[in-house]
């Protein structure tokens, strides 16, 4: 048998959950030090599996200055790995770009960090083989593509890149790469990171994107983790994902239309219980609710959806393999019939096709009411999502003729 | 679409009715209660389906016939029927059938038929009673301006609510200005939690900060504790000093008094030996004296100047040794001849004393054969006394009692056989007897006397009284007898003894003469020494011993007197008060030597090898400087100390501060509760702006009535209304942005529709119905208008203005009236009235 490592990035220490309005205290706690428990899963993983060493592919830091706590637990596991002499190979990426320069406390020496300056070339040998590892750190949080830089590999060696970059990127800031360059490079490896989730391209050698470590929102749904990569006689045998997230981000979409109104509760229970199922880990749970359902007037009706939510949170904090519900995102629509309410022209179906020409963008918003708008996320710095604003006006427009319509 | 022909199976109180409709106008007339209403509602029934199960607009069939009808309509040259039936759908089934072609449309076709036109929009324009209109005069300006604009909405929907709903929720989340709204406090508590971040986030440069405090303490600590160090060995020093300084003073008064005491080198033991060796001399001329005073009174004192001791004590012991040896061979003799002589004396006196005890019995002690007369006599007198006849006479004594015995019995014998001869005989028998005894009787007194006379004759020779004293005299003969044959022993023994006190008497004289020669010898050898003649060996032993011992004491005596002259010579004086003085001084020196030796010893103790550093510190120091210094130090260290530990303190708090900094996860949690808040605000502004946007399409979508629309509206309303009113009301018109209907009359007046009567704003009403439907016609579709009882409050002139507008408006849109009023039935062409009752007679 060969030798083994671990090839991990976007760790993003430090950085916390987005997208969640109310999170139980227990759970805070637990969100607080996800990323931080993932790098401690890897670091078991390595001491039990007794891995060769380690690749941080970037962006292991959320910031170029990391809370001082971050850097105090980051050393620890470093150390770790050290008292079981496993080195630790890192590059940089555009969240992290010389994140060692603002520490304060002394890093363990069985940590490599690759030079911004210049392409770095490690040697060593694992069970009698040679291993080459070649690399460079983010000088700055915007580069051009680094890859012309590296050089040819090492003959007789197994041959290891360690950059974090962006195949494929439009984006002319984050090292931007074209994937035939880095197959052109004859490396057995590449451990890129910057996207965050799983990718890989296999041809003459092994490019792979590992993802982040743990999902923060919503878009950083499913399983996170990190490769183990085998290497024997030259060559890569065999790259294995390990998961290493500590919560996991799942978003469901429940679909109410065969539901009646007095089994939506365990509708949505079954669905908690589901995604529980999914992972052993904590899990962050959106829910979607859709379909043309009886169930539309009572989610409608003040207070319920919270009433839902909490239910559904109900003692799921203490839990290890908890499942929080995030949001319960009504979508659901009365059982009336779509396409003929469009048809009949009447002062809704106008409304309605009036906020559609928005969103088929042929109409505009009003200046004062975008601004609005605009103004408040401005104001809070937040990113609202145009559709689905439309979309949520649209089914607002005929809730609220509805409920006219009810009230007769 | 024009309604030709209705029929009804079963709806309500109607079933099996069938009306045809003129293609302008239709006026149907029924007294209440036949059924107009429903007749209206079977329409909406046909064309929307049936309400819901257990409304009371389902109008389920009361008189028989199945649910539902048909009506015949044309649209576009084409002729469609459309048929409405009971399903298990509540609404039923719609099924349409092109006349001409007989096929069957689906479902869906109707909404073309119709043009799309809402059920709603139906009730509100095309289909509407006097509740319709006469619900108006209740409701507020802008309700009524928005019923205006929810034409097209539906009847009951009111754009104010909505716009009120919307702006209430809208507020409740954010206001531009506001502090309250949910997204307003999220962004309070957003500002407020950057404000904490900010001033946390430095975190890792107090800690570098921190870091560089902590190192400066250190060194000013370390700096401390050393400056603490010194004080303390200066305070060490001077506590040493004066913890020594008692010892040190005494050192110091020992050392002086030693240089003012002479040295002297006495003799060792001096003073005890002196005085062991004048109790020696003493001891030695007791014993001289008490060897004197032994020898016995009339010992020469000079003796042992003159004799030879020596020659002396052999000539004594040769003659102790003959005395000795002849002392004891005299004293055996002497003993000897005493025991015998005093055996002599024992067996004389043991003889004196049986000669006594035989002359108190009685008997001549010189002469024995006195007691053998006496022992013959006794034994004559034993003999008197003894009876031969003794024998004989007991039997004469048994044969006179069995005579007296056989006598008695013959004699009962007799006396009980009453025989006198018996009698008889036995007194013979007893004389008989009689005779016999008495004769034996005298022989034996004879006798006695003979033998009585003898006995009291021995008796008196033998000095006896009685029988009894025999015994007696017996007893002693026997004693005497015994005492006789001792006396004869003892007086052999005594002839024995006598004869060895001869022989040791020759033998003591013996022996006294050889002591005498011993004796002589003494009394040369007492003579030659001038000794007194009457000394004995035991007195001349006893001078020997004396003069033997007196030179060992004299001797001692000797030794004694040159030790005390060596003494004396040593201390250069015999004084012995001096002696013991200089002793004192040699005392008291060695005393203080010690003490001195001791005193360093206890100091080089303290002070270790280097005392004499330590001397020259001492020498130069006085003990109240030294305190003093010792109180200056001790604040000084005191004062040290505490800053020491106000420093080490400030220490732990610094590293507590430093150890929580970087365990600190506060921030984190700030980072997570802005994006917490982020979310909510992200989840209330998208809400917020939807709600906006919302409101927005409402308004932009109200005014593209307002403009497109409601000015053809408003005109042919006006239009309308000034022909029911005569010219009396012009115009119609609603402001935009106002939301409400304005009446303007012919003098120019601008009022609001509660400022007219009831019947105005039901003209009103009626005029704005009649002008949507006949714009709605125009952009769409055309429906038939269906007015129930809708006249009863236009007074007459208007009444037969709105009959003409009808009659008018009829050419090109059919109109159909129910009325319950003959009087306004009356005013149509009979062509155009159809008899409700009379059907319903009919079909009666």
């Amino acid at each position: 048998m060969g030798f083994r490592f671990v090839h991990a990035a976007d760790l993003h220490l430090g950085s916390q959950f987005s997208g969640v309005g109310e999170l139980d205290p227990d759970l805070r706690t637990r969100a607080v030090n996800s990323s931080m428990k993932a790098l401690e899963n890897l670091v078991e993983y390595c001491l039990e599996s007794q891995v060769d060493f380690v690749l941080l592919a970037g962006d292991v830091f959320d910031s170029p200055a990391p809370y001082l706590r971050v850097q105090k637990h980051f050393v620890g596991q470093v150390e770790k790995l050290r008292t079981a002499g496993i080195e630790v190979f890192m590059v940089t990426g555009n969240h992290d770009a010389n994140v060692f320069d603002s520490f304060v406390l002394p890093l363990p020496d069985n940590l490599h960090v690759f030079s911004s300056s210049q392409v770095e070339c490690i040697s060593r040998s694992y069970r009698g083989q040679s291993v080459t590892i070649t690399g460079i750190s983010y000088p700055q949080a915007l580069v051009e593509d680094l890859s012309p830089l590296f050089p040819r590999p090492q003959q007789g060696s197994i041959n290891i890149a360690l950059l974090h970059c962006d195949i494929g990127g439009q984006d002319p800031g984050y090292s931007p790469v074209a994937l035939a360059d880095l197959e052109a490079l004859g490396y057995h490896y590449w451990a890129i990171g910057h996207v965050h989730s799983q990718k890989q391209w296999q041809s003459s050698c092994l490019i792979q994107y590992p993802g982040i470590l743990q999902g923060r929102h919503r878009a950083e749904s499913g399983s996170k983790g990190f490769y183990v990569i085998t290497a024997d006689h030259g060559a890569i045998l065999a790259s294995e994902f390990v998961l290493g997230h500590d919560v996991v981000w799942q978003n469901l979409e429940l679909d109410l239309s065969q539901a009646q109104k007095d089994q939506l509760f365990d509708k949505l229970a079954e669905a908690k219980e589901e995604a529980r199922a999914q992972y052993p880990v904590g899990t962050m749970l959106e829910l979607t609710l859709t379909g043309t359902s009886e169930c539309y007037g009572e989610l409608k009706k003040k207070g319920v959806i919270e009433d839902l939510l909490a239910e559904l949170r109900q003692n799921e904090a203490q839990r290890a393999d908890f499942v929080w519900v995030t949001e319960l995102e009504d979508q659901t629509l009365p059982e009336i019939d779509w396409e003929n309410l469009r048809a009949q022209g009447d002062f809704l179906s106008e409304v309605i096709g009036f906020i559609e020409q928005i969103e088929a963008g042929i109409g505009d918003i009003d200046d004062e009411v975008a601004a609005a708008g605009e103004n408040i996320a401005l104001s809070f710095g937040i990113d609202m999502d145009h559709s689905e604003i439309l979309q949520k006006a649209k089914l607002l427009a005929v809730h609220l003729f509805q409920r006219g319509r009810q009230a007769k | 679409m024009k309604l030709e022909q209705l029929k009804i199976n079963g709806f309500g109180i109607l079933n099996d009715l069938a009306i045809d409709f003129e293609p302008d106008l239709t006026v149907i007339y029924g007294l209440n209660g036949s059924g107009k209403s429903t007749l209206l509602n079977f329409l909406r029934s046909v064309l929307y389906g049936f309400y819901h199960r257990g409304s009371p607009r389902r109008y389920e069939p009361l008189r028989g016939g199945s649910h539902g009808g048909s009506i015949v309509i044309s649209e576009g040259g084409q002729r469609y029927l459309l048929s409405r039936v009971g399903d298990r759908r509540s609404g039923g089934v719609l099924i349409i059938e092109d006349l001409q072609t007989g096929v069957s449309l689906p479902e869906e076709h109707v909404q073309r038929l119709i043009g799309g036109i809402s059920q709603s929009l139906f009730e509100t324009v095309y289909a509407f009673g006097l509740s319709e209109l006469q619900q108006l005069k209740f409701i507020q300006d802008q309700d009524l301006s928005a019923l205006l604009y929810s034409i097209g909405l539906g009847a009951d929907i009111s754009l104010a609510d909505i716009y009120d709903s919307l702006d209430t929720a809208m507020d409740s989340i954010y206001k531009s200005r506001g502090s309250k709204p949910e997204l307003n406090r999220i962004q309070a508590l957003l500002v407020e939690n950057s404000a904490r971040i900010k001033a946390m986030s430095g975190i890792t440069r107090q800690y570098q900060e921190l870091t560089a405090e902590i190192e400066a303490k250190r060194h000013e600590a370390a700096k401390l504790r050393r400056v603490i160090e010194e004080k303390e060995t200066e305070l060490q020093r001077i506590n040493i000093m004066l913890e020594v300084w008692p010892q040190w003073q005494k050192l110091l008064v020992a050392r002086e008094k030693l240089q003012h005491l002479p040295e002297l080198s006495l003799p060792e033991n001096g003073l005890a030996r002196l005085k062991a060796l004048q109790g020696g001399l003493k001891a030695v001329e007791e014993k001289l004296y008490q060897a004197k005073a032994k020898l016995p009174v009339g010992t020469d004192q000079e003796l042992e100047t003159r004799v030879d001791i020596n020659q002396l004590k052999l000539e004594f012991d040769a003659l102790a040794v003959e005395f000795e040896q002849m002392k004891p061979q005299l004293d055996v003799a002497a003993e000897r001849h005493r025991e015998i002589q005093n055996d002599c004396a024992v067996i004389t006196n043991e003889i004196a004393a049986l000669e006594a005890q035989v002359s108190e019995l009685g008997f001549d002690k010189a002469s024995p054969d006195d007691l053998s007369v006496k022992k013959q006599w006794l034994e004559g007198l034993k003999t008197a006394y003894a009876n031969p006849e003794a024998a004989s006479r007991t039997i004469i004594t048994i044969v006179q009692l069995v005579a007296v015995c056989g006598w008695l019995l013959i004699g009962v014998l007799f006396l009980f056989r009453r025989i006198s001869e018996g009698v008889w005989l036995s007194i013979v028998i007893a004389a008989l007897l009689l005779l016999l005894f008495g004769k034996e009787q005298l022989s034996r007194q004879k006798e006695a006397h003979q033998r009585a006379k003898r006995i009291d004759e021995l008796a008196a020779r033998l000095g006896i009284d009685s029988t009894d004293e025999i015994a007696v005299l017996e007893g002693r003969i026997a004693k005497a007898e015994e005492l006789y044959k001792e006396l004869e022993q003892q007086k052999r023994n005594l002839q024995h003894s006598q004869a060895k006190l001869a022989a040791g008497h020759q033998n003591l004289i013996e022996k006294q003469k050889q002591m005498d020669k011993v004796l002589g010898k003494l009394r040369e050898l007492l003579k030659h020494c001038c000794l007194p003649e009457h000394f004995g060996i035991s007195e001349l032993r006893l001078v020997v011993d004396v003069l033997e011992r007196l030179p060992e004491h004299r001797a001692r005596h000797e030794e004694i007197k040159r030790e005390l002259e060596e003494i004396y010579s040593s201390c250069r004086t015999s004084n012995h008060e001096e002696i013991a003085r200089l002793y004192q001084i040699q005392t008291e020196r060695r005393e203080l030597m010690h003490d001195v030796e001791n005193l360093e010893i206890v100091l080089r103790t303290t002070l270790g090898s280097q005392i004499t550093q330590w001397e020259e510190l001492l020498k130069s120091a006085t003990k109240a400087e030294l305190a003093r210094e010792k109180g200056q130090l001790e604040a000084e260290i005191g004062r040290l100390t505490a800053s020491l530990d106000e420093l080490q303190e400030a220490l732990g708090g610094l590293n507590a501060k430093r150890e929580m900094l970087q365990h600190s996860q506060q921030l984190e949690e700030l980072q997570l509760e802005q994006e917490m808040l982020r979310a909510k605000a992200l989840n209330l502004a998208t809400k917020w702006t939807s709600m906006k946007i919302c409101r927005w399409a409402i308004e932009q979508v109200s005014r593209k009535y307002e403009l497109e629309r409601q000015p053809e509206v408003l005109k042919l309303a006006s239009r309308y209304f000034a022909a029911i009113t005569e010219g009396r009301y012009q115009r119609v018109y609603a402001p935009i942005g106002m939301q409400e209907v304005k009446i303007e009359t012919a003098d120019g007046e601008v009022l609001s529709p509660p400022q007219l009567s009831q019947g105005t704003v039901e003209q009103l009403y009626l005029a704005i119905r009649f002008a949507l439907a006949v714009q709605i016609a125009r952009e769409k579709v055309e429906i038939p208008l269906f007015a129930d009882d809708i006249l009863v409050n236009f007074d007459h002139f208007r009444l037969v203005n709105t009959v003409d507008l009808m009659k008018e408006l009829s050419r090109q849109h059919q109109i159909i009236l129910l009325t319950c009023h003959q009087r306004i039935a009356d005013l149509f062409d009979s062509r155009h009235v159809r008899h409700l009752d009379e059907t319903a007679a009919e079909l009666d």
